[in-house]
């Protein structure tokens, strides 16, 4: 039997197809720069084991499998190395196996998205926290677990998705099935916490950029949806990159989520508030210059927010130049992400912004916050002295927001906006690998690492040498052909 | 790139606007102080679901079609004519839905639905489309001016007996159209009752032929064309200059289209909805009997999404109804589609009904007496639809509790 008909077999004819025009779509993710590989097949799996016998026969084939789910992966995460690849659109995988509410945990199939995922959790009262990443709430839970992901909303308080998760089935290169978290034990009949029961093996899918095994399924956190939140938006035109750092590092001093209910914070430099102004995509800021910060508290009791909103805007008064509002009609546009309809995608439209001239070639990097100020002026930097070559590609480089997380840490996210010229993308993604190289060298972490970023921390020589080693052994061990995701991190 | 992708060719710039966020597949709308619902394109749950379904895999075939990466093909083909071109992948496309936000994506975008009929026009000049369904339509309606197989003579033959001196009118030509005319003559009969109670001064004519919108979303272009001149003549010569129409599908091609392919064209098209939300705001009609039961209503996606006709028939179940008007928890905007429309009725009618479900559970949940829609094509499917899942909703036009009302 051919490849396409033992996969055929697995999953019906209905959900499996080589055809140009059905692989053709799988060709493209968020990364409209790095190539577009069509993959020789696309498979729509529905289960744990029909999953484990695709791995089975996609390693007596020797056929490589990309997993995709949302497709929302910013760096290449989820788009084909090579046209021999088998690609699992893990979509068709998007049950609700259990809310259990007495254990604040729902268990899903992790081809589920956050935007369906929530509006079940919502109609009882509960949300994820983190509500996945500012790519999109298309994206799935298993992308987000892949990536450590961010910036859909709740990051401040609830951390990166990841974080929240206490249960996971990972079916692994060898066709094997395990469970992990508290479920590592025979004995445990629902997950309920991550750690336990030895080392946290768990850990080792978490941020894997899919390149471990394929996550079928996953219990995460949910929380009680506190009923009141407030915004404020203000405008820092001094020195916005300290200021923002002190304001924060105070706020933190206050309690940050755990006392004042802190849910996000966002800080958008000055190049990308001129980009948002120049373009009219928030009409209400005018033609300010600066820095804009918001932030967004939210509470079980009225009188705690009323509280802890006085202290923030006391704290926040200090580090800025004023108040960008308070209604939405006078700039303030957090109670319109989160109190209307925002859907808490407050930095999704930016992906959006350059098109159809230009497109996002993004770097997401996690810095400390006390580091902020200087990787920002790095940052700022290397535009500077790359101007030549930025405008030969026919680029622009700059941050276009940094999202805070809960303890000491900060995303910053950011990248290149480059012309769509075909005959340009070679030189854009080398000032790209070009600028990832440079935050790592710095420092940085990258949270969302995809095809470019996981291989220049390879190529740049970033991981410790040691570190690198015992990484490709467990890559070795989970994986012995090397089937899943086959090129990140040069595996 | 080939001259027979012409209408793509055009759409370049428009084309590059998708940076593939997909939230056409199901976006979660609302938030803190909003309703939340998920708005969903009806393929993400039903047929094979690969990325090529939907908008976003759409665009990015778009492209590689102009790239040469891919050949238009009958496969091709099939995939894109199961879309029923709802256009709820436009609604949610990066939609800020404030008038202080904008996104350039979504202006340069524009309306999706459109896009898709010029690629499905462009795979029929290829030679790869419409399907076969279409094509055994299209050779009848050529002939007899329907799609149902029916003689264009006997278009007519629903008028009752108590109605036949109806017809003559001098306010406003009643575009019937072929799904009221040859299937479903319980609109058009209700619709004539309620003009001869209202006094519309309805204008019928046997020289009425479909209105086109077949033939336009399903890419056959020349076909719409000499349909379209046909009727603006039959228009011309009625001397009215109001048309009205029971149908969403007509609505929406006699309002929206027709204009961009007649010159001249200075017609008032109303749907019926309108015309009695009108009527009822100047106090010309009264009430009489107000209809028992809880009433729940499907925006049409030809009335609703395409044309912006949210509120008319609200206006009017507000003022016949005694007991609660339900919403479906996906209304006006992000309303969820019957899965009828863009051939997808005709081509591939399993996949229809299946669609058409999902929005008679959706309605049950309401716990209402009568689903009301506004569109007999819609009408159609869903009634299919609830007998199918043996649901006990009353499936109606709205023109008909009103008529019970007056």
């Amino acid at each position: 039997m051919t490849l396409y008909d033992e996969l055929a077999n697995i999953v019906g004819e209905k959900y499996c197809s080589d055809k140009d025009y059905i692989c053709v779509a799988y060709s493209r993710g968020l990364d409209p720069c790095l190539p577009e590989i069509i993959p020789q097949i696309a498979l729509r799996p529905e289960s744990t084991e029909q999953i484990r016998q695709i791995i089975n026969v996609a390693n007596q084939h020797k056929a490589p499998i990309v997993p995709r789910g949302g497709g929302c992966g910013l760096m290449g995460g989820s788009k084909p190395i090579s046209k021999e690849c088998i690609l699992l659109d893990l979509t068709r995988m998007d049950n609700i196996l259990d809310i259990d509410e007495d254990n604040r945990t729902v268990t899903v199939q992790c081809g589920i998205n956050w935007s369906r995922l929530n509006a079940v959790l919502f109609d009882k009262g509960y949300y994820t926290g983190n509500m996945g990443p500012g790519s999109g709430l298309n994206a799935s839970i298993g992308g987000g677990l892949s990536h450590h992901s961010g910036g859909g909303g709740g990051c401040a308080k609830y951390g990166k998705c990841s974080e929240n998760c206490v249960g996971l089935e990972v079916v692994l290169g060898t066709g094997k099935v395990i469970t992990l978290g508290s479920q590592e034990s025979d004995y445990v009949k629902k997950p309920y916490i991550r750690l336990g029961s030895g080392p946290d093996l768990m850990g080792i899918f978490l941020g894997d950029n899919g390149t471990m095994g394929i996550k079928t399924e996953a219990t995460l956190k949910i929380y009680p949806k506190p009923p009141f939140f407030s915004g404020k938006t203000y405008l820092i035109e001094e020195n916005p990159y300290e200021n923002t750092r002190d304001m924060v590092l105070e706020m933190m001093k206050m309690g940050w989520s755990k006392s004042l209910g802190i849910y996000d914070y966002f800080f958008t430099p000055p190049p990308s508030v001129l980009g948002i102004t120049t373009d009219d995509l928030i009409k209400t800021w005018g033609d300010i210059t600066g820095g804009v910060i918001f932030y967004v508290t939210e509470a079980y009791d009225e009188k705690i927010l009323e509280r802890n909103s006085e202290i923030l805007e006391g704290i926040a008064k200090k580090y800025s130049t004023r108040e960008l509002g308070p209604s939405a009609e006078e700039g303030n546009i957090t109670d319109w992400f989160y109190g209307e309809q925002g859907h808490w995608q407050v930095y999704h439209s930016l992906l959006s912004l350059t098109s159809p001239n230009s497109f996002a070639c993004t770097t997401e990097a996690m810095v400390p916050i006390a580091r902020l100020p200087e990787i920002l002026h790095m940052l700022d930097e290397w535009e500077e002295e790359k101007s030549d070559d930025l405008f030969e590609a026919d680029a622009f480089s700059g941050v276009s927001h940094v999202v805070m997380l809960p303890q000491n840490s900060c995303y910053v996210g950011g990248g290149l906006a480059a012309s769509t010229d075909e005959d340009l993308k070679e030189n854009v993604i080398e000032l790209w690998k070009e600028q990832l190289e440079l935050l790592l060298k710095h420092g940085a972490v990258l949270y969302m690492c995809g095809q470019i970023g996981s291989r220049v921390y390879v190529d740049s020589r970033i991981f410790n040498p040691e570190f690198y080693k015992f990484f490709s052994q467990v890559k070795d061990l989970v994986d012995p052909n090397h089937i899943i995701s086959p090129g990140k991190f040069r595996f | 790139m080939t001259e027979k992708l012409k209408r793509l060719n055009n759409m370049q710039d428009r084309l590059l606007s998708c940076v593939s966020v997909g939230d056409c597949r199901g976006a979660l709308k609302g938030s803190y102080k909003n309703p939340i619902l998920e708005a969903t394109c009806p393929l993400r749950d039903h047929g094979p679901g690969f990325e090529a379904f939907f908008a976003r895999g759409k665009f990015t075939i778009s492209r590689a079609l102009l790239d040469g990466k891919i050949e238009p093909s009958e496969g091709l083909a099939e995939v894109i004519y199961q879309c029923p071109l709802c256009g709820a992948c436009r609604e949610v496309c990066n939609n800020m839905e404030n008038p202080y936000m904008d996104v350039n994506a979504r202006k340069y975008i524009d309306d999706h639905v459109e896009i898709w009929e010029s690629l499905r026009a462009d795979l029929v000049d290829a030679g790869v489309a419409p399907m076969p369904r279409h094509k055994e339509l299209f050779e009848h309606l050529e002939v007899e001016h329907n799609p149902y197989l029916e003689k264009h003579e006997e278009r007519l033959n629903w008028i009752p007996d108590r109605l036949k001196d109806m017809g003559g009118g001098k306010e406003a030509f009643f575009f019937v159209g072929c799904t009221s005319a040859y299937r479903l003559n319980e609109i058009s009969s209700t619709f004539l009752d309620i003009g001869k109670k209202m006094n519309l001064g309805l204008n019928l004519s046997t020289n009425e032929w479909c209105c086109g919108s077949v033939n336009l979303r399903t890419g056959t272009e020349d076909t719409f064309k000499s349909l379209a001149e046909h009727n603006f003549e039959v228009f011309q010569n009625s001397e009215v200059d109001k048309i009205v129409t029971t149908c969403a599908g007509c609505y929406r091609t006699l309002k929206l289209d027709y204009p961009k392919y007649l010159d001249n064209w200075e017609f008032d098209v109303k749907h019926s909805i309108e015309v009695i939300d009108e009527a009822l705001n100047k106090g010309e009609v009264e009430i009489k009997n107000k209809i028992d039961g809880i009433i729940t209503y499907h925006d049409p996606c030809h009335l609703g999404r395409h044309a912006g006709v949210y509120d008319a028939p609200r206006n009017v179940i507000e003022a016949i109804r005694r007991d609660e008007f339900v919403e479906m928890r996906r209304n006006r905007n992000y309303s969820y589609c019957c899965g009828a429309g863009g051939g997808v009725k005709s081509a591939f009618p399993e996949l229809a009904l299946e669609i058409a479900e999902d929005r008679i559970k959706e309605a049950e949940e309401t716990g209402a007496k009568y689903l009301t829609t506004t569109c007999p094509f819609c009408l159609n499917n869903l009634r299919q639809a609830a007998n199918e899942i043996n649901s006990p909703l009353k499936v109606v036009d709205l023109l008909e509790l009103f008529n019970k009302a007056i």
